[in-house]
């Protein structure tokens, strides 16, 4: 009997674990297969010049690639920083051109800035917008702000420039406040 | 020998025992065992256990490390322009952000019906040992411009001139690079005012005076002027000094509060000795007779002029330990009118201001058609769904049985609670509150097509009020086609928008809540959506007057705004600022209360003059230009065309806009530069029709004894670099710590392998 017993919880944990571990990997599929995806929709916007839907029940656009030449990668950017689009890629916290020319990026620390980490100052970052322009950005600035609040000078982000931001520490295991904050000055 | 001893010991032990156990030596020794089957099921079991141990000890570690990282971290206290609750200088110098001392406040307010005119001027000194780079903030309150902006730091005059803000920014660099004094005044929150000050030299005397307008709205019959007084840094021989880390630029960042255990040394002023003292004097028209007039926190002294013109005032300096507030009532509560008039630049310029009547006979409260559109897309998920979820309840839950409700949710697609509109019964209610309830969000944000289903969805033979409520988080992409659509189809319906988050289309929705006829409601914080929602809903239960018109004399040819005139609901006034040459005749007002026509007619001759009513209209003016600018999106040179009437306007009437600032420039008397020692021991030379009792003083009279020992500056230092115009982001949460949720999976197979292992069958059963 008590034999039964255990088994049952045996089972039952272990039916809870490869929940868990379905809903764990979600994440980490997710950023892979949606780079595929959303490469493919990048493709048909640089040819088209219109920023188009993913997919029809998306509710953000692709609007850019950013690529780092040192690091032999590149990532597709949504047009909102969205927890439903940061999923998949690389959001932007301001695609309102209106209030700034500065680009400001964000990503989750564990997935699509994983690579922040290695991003040095003096490293060139290539931003891609959906009217094929690429702008080219030296890394010029780091640091870590205690809130997640940005505050940017209006005269410094017509300067400009682009903003990389994702979770501090890169190590984390909690989710917190502070925020590492990368600079680049176009070149 | 003692070692020898317990090794033998445990060897003879486990070589004694043939059963197996989770020591990996022993298990090896079985050679024997009966079957090959077996030795390798003990393999795998002791290494599942192997691997179990190391993920258990490696976890342990995680965890353990985990709380001392916590504990290294020093709570810390913020200080944050959005704090500012009360006029305060803010210092900064290095990495120390600290309040100036506040030495004297001056408060005179005129009061003109819904109209206030504020000169607020205010003394402060740098007590750091520092140079330092200041930012002055004033909560000025909603709806409120500030004009006029003059400055006294240490001997220097400053006066600020309204100028186009592409000029007034270079105006300001060149000067803060020159190592002027210089200020500058932008629009940064709609309530709080602020203004950079360069180069505040340690011991030196800020005096700052700035003069603003605002309107003033009745609620619940009342109406209330509050001056911000409380949250000034009291009397102490030394400032709060606080660590700031500036991760960016600004003040959006936290600091630590360095005086906190030095409390207990700082001497508790004498009771008869004022802190921050504040003097306040007001000067009041009400536009009508008063019924009450009171001052909620402070004895004051109140005198009448001549009729219907009061005067307030304390009796002498008050301690700044609260906020002032002054109250008055109209002795009628019905129909109240006000017409005040000021002639500036040879127009004359009328502020017309007219409350319904109070007491809306609710029993006659016609029925209302509420149709409610819920945005449930992706970017809706958690927190602003859940919230507008509750608001959507409580507002269901307030319908009465006479009124009729639908629901429409949208993302990509949208469907209906029901084909119709349907009686807002207890068993309909019950059930469309089950529908909210279950709503989740996906999607993308398609609302043409729910709109339009929503603005047809009324029954347009019903007399009842229609009432279409829209909430979205998202932005708009094909604005105009919306805009027509409105307009087109609202028919008497009344449009009211609710926008949520920091998503870019508050210009949208005020302009598609304005052609609805409606109100717009913007709620930033995801906490306060249900709160907010639930006023709206409340508010919108009992509109007063609808379908205003202003119809103007003839021959009295005038521009007036807002235009169209906007519903009007209890308690609410209305505010007309016309503008015109040698206004004569009857102005006559028009409008509907329920089914009842409403009808006011005004003299326009009887207009009482007043100082501020042109500021009043050209704001009124330059608020319908912007708007304006929504409609005419996607044509550049009509937009272009507004942005040139909104500048002149914004220029002739001297007006703080989006295109136009206030830039501070040095405007200090020149003096003979040949004798510069002997002058300076001469007493200051004031600027012309400066208030000499605010900018006037001598140092060792308005100081006391202990903060004389502060020095004033004598040489200058050229250094400055505080930002003076920036934007706040929220940087979204980007930790998805999947590894975290993977890693507890793997652990609970391993235990789930390692409680099968022990429930296994005897292996010699």
């Amino acid at each position: 009997m008590h034999r039964v017993a255990l088994r049952t919880l045996a089972y039952t944990v272990m039916a809870a674990g490869l929940i868990l571990l379905a809903r764990a990997s979600e994440v980490p599929l997710k950023a892979l297969a949606g780079q595929f995806l959303l490469r493919d929709v990048w493709k048909q916007t640089l040819t088209s010049g219109n920023e188009l839907k993913p997919w029809a029940s998306a509710d953000f656009k692709v609007t850019g690639e950013l690529t780092i030449p040192r690091l032999g990668l590149s990532q597709i950017v949504l047009d909102r920083a969205s927890g439903e689009a940061m999923s998949w890629s690389i959001g932007a916290v301001s695609s309102d051109p209106n209030t700034t020319n500065a680009i400001i990026l964000a990503g989750h620390r564990d997935t699509h800035m994983k690579f922040m980490a290695k991003l040095r100052i003096g490293d060139l970052v290539n931003f891609q917008a959906s009217d094929a322009s690429i702008k080219t950005y030296k890394i010029i600035k780091s640091m870590v702000l205690e809130t997640p609040q940005l505050n940017v000078e209006d005269s410094f982000a017509k300067a400009s420039q682009i903003i990389l931001t994702t979770c501090w520490p890169f190590n984390g295991t909690q989710q917190g406040p502070e925020r590492y904050i990368l600079i680049g000055q176009q070149v | 020998m003692k070692n020898i001893y317990p090794k033998t010991n445990q060897f003879q032990h486990d070589s004694v025992h043939n059963t197996p156990s989770p020591h990996m030596g022993p298990q090896t020794t079985h050679a024997a065992a009966p079957s090959n089957y077996q030795t390798i099921k003990t393999i795998f079991h002791a290494l599942g256990f192997g691997i179990s141990g190391f993920i258990l000890l490696t976890m342990f570690a995680i965890f353990i490390s985990n709380p001392t990282e916590a504990a290294t971290e020093i709570p810390q206290v913020s200080i944050n322009l959005d704090d500012v609750d009360s006029g305060q200088l803010l210092l900064r110098s290095e990495n120390v952000i600290s309040l100036a001392l506040l030495l004297t406040t001056d408060v005179k307010v005129t009061v003109a019906g819904t109209v206030s005119r504020t000169t607020v001027s205010q003394r402060f000194i740098n007590t750091g040992a520092t140079w330092a780079e200041g930012v002055y903030a004033f909560p000025v309150g909603e709806n409120a411009a500030v004009d006029s902006l003059k400055m006294r730091i240490g001997d220097r005059f400053i006066e600020g001139q309204i100028k186009e803000k592409k000029a007034a920014k270079i105006a300001y660099e060149t000067a803060k690079s020159e190592g002027k004094k210089a200020s500058l005044i932008e629009q940064r929150k709609p309530n709080l005012f602020t203004n950079t000050i360069a180069n505040i030299g340690p011991g030196e005397i800020v005096t700052v005076q700035i003069e603003f307008q605002s309107k003033i709205s009745p609620r619940d019959g009342f109406w209330e002027m509050r001056i911000p007084l409380v949250s000034a840094p009291q009397f102490m021989p030394q400032p709060i000094l606080q660590h700031v880390n500036f991760g960016s630029k600004g003040f959006a960042n936290t600091a630590s509060n360095e005086t906190l255990d030095q409390k207990r040394d700082i001497k508790i002023p004498v009771h008869d000795e004022l802190i921050n003292p504040v003097d306040i004097s007001i000067d009041l028209k009400p536009g009508f007779t008063l019924g009450s007039l009171e001052s909620q926190f402070h004895p004051v002294n109140i005198q009448e002029v001549s009729q219907g013109q009061y005067k307030i005032g304390l009796n002498g300096p008050v301690s700044s330990d609260r906020d002032f507030v002054l109250r008055w009532t109209a002795n009628n509560k019905d129909v109240e009118t006000s017409l005040f008039k000021e002639t500036a630049q040879g127009v004359d310029h009328l502020l017309l201001t007219i409350t319904p009547p109070f007491e809306v006979n609710t029993t006659q409260t016609p029925p209302r058609e509420i149709i409610f559109v819920q945005d449930i897309s992706g970017s809706m998920s958690g927190e602003p769904l859940r919230q507008s979820k509750l608001g959507l309840e409580m507002a269901l839950q307030r319908l009465k049985p006479t009124d009729k409700f639908n629901l429409v949710f949208f993302d990509d697609n949208y469907f209906s609670y029901a084909v119709d509109p349907v009686s807002a019964t207890a068993a309909e209610k019950a059930k469309a509150i089950k529908l909210v309830r279950s709503m989740q969000s996906r999607g993308g944000t398609q609302m043409y097509p729910a709109i339009s289903y929503a603005l047809s969805n009324f029954s347009y033979k019903t007399t009842a009020m229609k009432q279409l409520i829209f909430l979205t988080d998202g932005a708009v992409s094909s604005e105009n086609s919306l805009f027509s659509l409105i307009s087109n189809s609202l028919g008497t319906a009344r449009l009211f928008t609710i926008g949520i988050g920091s998503a870019p289309n508050s210009y949208f929705m005020s302009r598609a809540a304005e052609i609805g006829r409606g109100s717009h409601l913007h709620i930033g914080k995801t906490s306060e959506i249900s709160e907010k929602m639930n006023k709206l809903f409340l508010k919108i239960e009992n509109p007063a007057v609808t379908d205003l018109k202003l119809t103007l004399p003839e021959g009295f040819d005038a521009e007036y705004y807002p235009s169209p005139l906007p519903d009007l609901y209890v308690g609410d006034p209305v505010s007309i600022s016309i503008r015109g040459q040698n206004p004569t005749g009857v102005a006559t007002l028009n409008g509907k209360i329920g089914s009842q026509d409403w009808t006011v007619k005004v003299p326009l001759e009887q207009a009482a003059e007043t100082v501020g009513i042109a500021k009043v209209w050209a704001r009124d003016k330059i608020a319908n230009l912007e708007r304006s600018l929504i409609a005419q999106s996607g044509n550049d040179q009509s937009q272009e065309n507004v942005d040139i009437e909104l500048l002149r306007t914004a220029l002739s009437y001297g007006m703080v806009s989006r295109l136009s600032s206030l830039v501070a420039l040095d405007v200090t008397p020149s003096r003979p530069t040949t004798s510069r020692l002997i002058q300076s021991k001469l007493p200051t030379a004031i600027p012309h029709g400066w208030d000499k009792s605010q900018f006037e003083f001598k140092r060792q009279d308005i100081l006391s004894p202990k903060l004389q020992k502060i020095q004033p500056p004598t040489a200058r230092l050229y250094k400055a670099s505080l930002s003076s115009d920036s934007t706040t982001y929220n940087l979204p949460q980007t930790a998805m710590n999947w590894r975290n949720k993977a890693f507890l999976a793997l652990l609970s197979l391993l235990l789930s392998t390692a409680l099968l292992w022990i429930s296994r069958k005897p292996a010699y059963a």
